[in-house]
């Protein structure tokens, strides 16, 4: 019997160790082998079939197709994987073709973009890398390969909906979260959970960043809106939220749209024109005709413009 | 636009690897952002229509602003035409 116990403790404590080489990625997650297997992973199709409107708003969002963006999001990833393989940029990248890129290399993009690629293998950051320039270069299939991995329901309201994961636990896979706690009518996410940050800004601050990504071994910074929010807007008496602009406010729910809206632009900016046209003596008898054009621009958002 | 990468002096846009601020001529919360224009008038004219127009451009630069598509590369904040004229 305690040989027995022993022999259950030791593979108890060797869990850790087996996990990663049977493809488990430390959050539990089975780690995806392919890009289409990463899709399945992270698929929300389902959602639709109850939150129809959700849905529909959220796929003309930026996050339904977060690698691609305005075409321009696509460009920068293309340009940044060919920067890493070039031998030239990042010396000490450890990968000159793309058969040498690992989910490291694609990180510190994804951590925003594609947050689930840590739980994909790095044979997927080679087959994404692949998409994703074949797709700035014109590959229609390609583009709408890389459309569909993308920041979807599963993204934030189950892997991003936990910020202080010690005070309220890691996140449970069975589960679903929002704003109240129950039951949810799905056969593989049957739980509904109370997210604390859901509705706050901080949520959001978790891509949309405060600055460089220190933690990468290759740091960036790209959306800098909740670092301004918190140093700018908030010392000068903001009061709202990401999600009263971008969400609650005309109704713009899962869309989350900004400066393509005009509403988004109506609410984020007071401008305002003023001309006076006047004559200026240049010199005795010889006047210069003159119009002062006096432009005031004062931003309402809560953060700065332009910022992401 | 905020703009700059600390290690060297160029300029880079927040997606070109960028770790720094060298200038930030964004508009900041809550602040108001006053720009002045001088338009001379052409010489014998005394009136002129004065057209201004405010486009977010997300990452082109506004050199070859008529090039650009609309709601694609460039998008329209304000427009506003006024004529004015010399005493």
């Amino acid at each position: 019997m305690v040989k027995r116990s022993l022999l259950l403790l030791s593979l108890f404590l060797l869990l850790p160790f087996v996990l990663p080489g049977l493809g488990y990625s430390q959050g539990g997650v089975k780690k995806a082998k392919s890009v289409d297997e990463l899709i399945k992973m992270f698929d929300s199709s389902s959602c639709k079939q109850c939150h129809q409107k959700e849905y529909e708003e959220w796929s003309k969002s930026f996050h339904a197709f977060s690698l691609v963006g305005s075409m321009r999001t696509l460009g920068s990833w293309a340009s940044t994987i060919k920067l890493i393989i070039d031998g030239k940029t990042y010396p000490h990248a450890k990968a000159t073709k793309v058969e040498d890129l690992k989910v490291e290399h694609l990180m510190f993009c994804a951590k925003c973009h594609l947050p689930q690629l840590k739980y994909a293998e790095d044979s997927v950051a080679v087959e994404l890398a692949k998409l994703v320039i074949s797709a700035a270069e014109g590959d229609e299939k390609a583009l709408e390969k890389v459309k569909q991995v993308n920041i979807n329901c599963l993204i934030c309201h189950q892997e991003m909906a936990i910020v202080h994961k010690w005070k309220d636990g890691f996140v449970d896979r069975s589960a679903v979260y929002g704003k109240k706690e129950g039951s949810h009518f799905d056969p593989k996410y049957g739980k509904l959970k109370k997210s604390p940050v859901i509705d706050r800004a901080v949520f959001c601050g978790q891509c949309h960043g405060t600055g460089p990504n220190f933690e990468f071994p290759e740091p960036s910074q790209c959306a800098t809106a909740y670092g301004s929010y918190l140093h700018a807007y908030i010392p000068s008496g903001g009061t709202k939220t990401c999600q009263d602009c971008h969400m609650k406010e005309d109704n713009l729910g899962h869309f989350m749209v900004a400066y393509r809206d005009k509403r988004m632009v109506k609410k984020a900016l007071d401008y305002s024109v003023e001309i006076l046209p006047y004559s200026f003596l240049h010199k005795p008898g010889v006047y210069h005709n003159k119009a002062r054009v006096v432009v005031k621009m004062t931003n309402k958002a809560g953060h700065r413009i332009p910022d992401g | 636009m905020a703009a700059g990468w600390d290690r060297d002096n160029k300029m880079m846009f927040g997606a070109d690897r960028k770790t720094g601020y060298m200038v930030d001529t964004s508009l900041q919360p809550g602040k108001t952002h006053k720009e002045i224009v001088e338009i001379p008038f052409p010489e014998g004219v005394k009136k002129m229509k004065v057209s201004v127009r405010l486009w977010y451009l997300p990452s082109n630069p506004a050199e070859n602003l008529d090039q650009q598509k609309e709601n694609k590369d460039k998008f329209l904040f304000f427009a506003e035409e006024k004529e004015v004229s010399l005493p």
